[in-house]
């Protein structure tokens, strides 16, 4: 009963705007006085405001901000989609595959979707809408694209799933890589699926002289040697995600400096987005910490675990239920609430039932995707909209056929698990 | 009231900033330290300490304070689109008045663990002996900093809901153009 009325406080908590992690620490600590008394809530109060955050990996995410921040401000992202675009675009469809390639790569350097979406769509989505596409397919292909960035190495989203189920963060990292490459293939088929449906959607771009097919090809080497620096450095084990991430930002900031000479007020203003985010997911895990001293203390888990256990029902019965209840989530909640919400308690359940946390976190990232682009509040179909000046029912609807698209992939991650567990079975410890 | 706001503001800018130095400080200290390993194998014996026990803290308690003022931590709004703006100012109200004695009991007993901590000459052992109370002391400064600006930003919400002038405004909808601008880490 205090448990169903704990968790009652945190959604009404939820529901009236608190933030998540304040929403969490106030509703944890008022099952731990009621439940437990007021001894035990001054422990934890005493230690895990400390305990939570003294951590060197967590150093990881303010490091992938701030490399994101810096790429951003280097205004090398430009250079990634006028190059796809240039070896692309000369076939039907071929710059929303730009475009997907663009996502692709800037997401491996810049692990934000909302970062990646807003990107794409002040560079993409114009040529795009220049070059005859339908509005509302280009506005789609960008705002899917833009997802990419959580399953890629420098993924914030991959980090705070590693955190939160104590698992490697160097072997999680790794594991997106592969999941991303069949999630941008599934982008570029559905792209073309629906240009051979109807050509005149996506019509062929110009074409643009080999000689400067190569020059902007070099342009975008800097970008390229930095994810290699960062993704090779955390596979061969010669670097922790940690320094790796370190190193990551130092390049970013080098190319920012170099290629766009920002000042030192844009630099600060950069850093201190950086800091302000970081700490945002710092609250939201301590405040996640606090919520899971009170369920520890409670045997919620547990006694979830048990119950499961003794339904008799196909394992795979209950993850699709559990990847179906993601994807509702996903349609009216943000994806760093969700994570920090149901990863404590369905983690536990995942173990128990056989399945591997790693591949678990990697679904868990695909299905999150899916609700960035998921009515009624997908985020990237909002920054798409709002950075394109294009309707967001437009830019939802665009989204749809990479919706049901996403579901396939989903479902082939789900039916081999290898396809996630392979490259992390390499990883160097 | 106003006066107040401005120095609490004034406050989180000046922590905000140090936060940001020590985010520079933090990047060039690791990836240094990476360069001095692998190419020097002479990696610096003090960086892990000083980055997971005070840089961390500073990182996130100096920053605080300013991510609530700037509506930078993730909400769940979606019902702020159906309510009314006078409504929406009730669920800030509750929403400061119920968080403000979470961070006021973090900052008082944090603050008495940094006290005892310095009574004791508390030391981590390492290649440096470094002072516990240090970096204990950095909760209680930027809880108690967030507890007073809940504390002032309840007392602003209630003045507005009973018709005296709107000190500060509400949190912009996360996916209207104010809240895209500064749209979350995802």
């Amino acid at each position: 009963m205090m448990v169903l009325m704990v968790i009652a406080a945190l959604f009404a908590l939820l529901a009236i705007g608190m933030p998540v992690g304040f929403a969490m620490g106030v509703s944890g600590a008022m099952g731990l006085l009621i439940g437990f008394g007021p001894n035990v809530l001054v422990g934890v109060l005493e230690t895990t405001p400390i305990s939570a955050l003294n951590s060197y990996e967590l150093i990881t995410i303010p490091m992938f901000l701030l490399m994101a921040e810096m790429v951003l401000l280097s205004g090398i992202a430009d250079d990634l989609f006028k190059t796809a675009a240039a070896w692309f675009g000369r076939i039907p469809g071929g710059l929303g595959i730009a475009t997907t390639l663009a996502g692709a790569g800037f997401g491996a350097i810049c692990g934000t979707s909302t970062a990646s979406a807003a990107t794409l769509s002040a560079t993409s989505l114009p040529s795009m809408i220049k070059q005859g596409y339908e509005p509302r397919m280009a506005a789609g292909v960008v705002a899917i694209s833009g997802t990419l960035a959580m399953l890629l190495p420098t993924s914030v989203a991959l980090i705070i799933f590693a955190l939160l189920a104590e698992v490697n963060v160097a072997k999680l990292l790794m594991s997106g890589i592969i999941p991303a490459m069949i999630v941008t293939l599934t982008i570029i088929a559905t792209i073309l699926f629906l240009v051979w449906q109807d050509p005149a959607r996506a019509p062929a771009a110009p074409a643009v002289p080999f000689r400067e097919k190569l020059r902007l090809l070099w342009g975008v080497g800097p970008m390229v040697v930095l994810f290699a620096i960062v993704t090779g450095a955390i596979f061969t084990g010669i670097a922790t995600p940690t320094e790796a991430s370190a190193v990551g930002a130092f390049g970013g900031f080098v190319l920012a400096v170099l290629k766009a000479r920002p000042s030192l007020g844009q630099l600060q203003h950069s850093f201190e987005r950086a800091a302000i985010g970081s700490c945002m997911i710092a609250m939201i895990l301590m405040g996640a910490s606090i919520f899971g001293y009170f369920f520890t203390l409670s045997h919620v888990t547990q006694d979830l675990v048990a119950w499961v256990g003794a339904l008799h029902v196909s394992r795979w019965v209950i993850i699709v239920i559990i990847l179906a209840m993601y994807i509702v989530l996903g349609s009216f909640m943000d994806q760093v609430a969700i994570l920090v919400l149901t990863v404590p308690i369905v983690l536990p359940l995942i173990k128990s039932l056989g399945f591997d946390p790693i591949w678990f976190g990697v679904v868990k990232i695909v299905t999150a995707e899916v609700g960035m682009i998921t009515p009624p509040i997908g985020l990237n179909c909002f920054i798409v909209a709002r950075y394109s000046n294009r309707p967001v029912v437009e830019v939802f609807r665009g989204t749809m056929p990479h919706f049901v698209a996403h579901l396939f992939a989903i479902a082939i991650m789900v039916a081999f698990p290898a396809i996630v567990l392979w490259l992390p079975s390499l990883v160097h410890k | 009231m106003s006066a107040l706001l401005a120095v609490i503001a004034r406050a989180e800018a000046l922590l905000a900033t140090i936060a940001s130095v020590v985010l520079g400080a933090t990047m060039a200290i690791v990836a240094t330290d990476v360069v001095m390993r692998y190419g020097f194998n002479h990696p610096f014996g003090w960086s892990y300490d000083l980055v997971s026990l005070y840089f961390t803290l500073v990182l996130f308690y100096f920053c605080l304070s300013r991510a609530f003022s700037a509506h930078a931590h993730v909400a769940v709004d979606i019902l702020h689109y159906y309510v009314s703006a006078r409504t929406r100012r009730v669920f800030a109200l509750i929403s400061c008045t119920l968080s403000a004695p979470l961070f006021a009991i973090i900052a008082a007993v944090t603050f008495q663990r940094a006290v005892d901590a310095f009574a004791r000459h508390d030391i981590i052992e390492g290649a440096i002996e470094w002072p516990t109370w240090a970096y204990l002391a950095l909760a209680p400064l930027g809880t108690a900093l967030l507890t007073l600006r809940l504390l002032v930003d309840a007392t602003a919400h209630a003045v507005a809901l009973s018709g005296g002038p709107e000190l500060i405004p509400l949190p912009p909808l996360a996916r209207s153009d104010e809240g895209l601008e500064g749209a979350s880490f995802e």
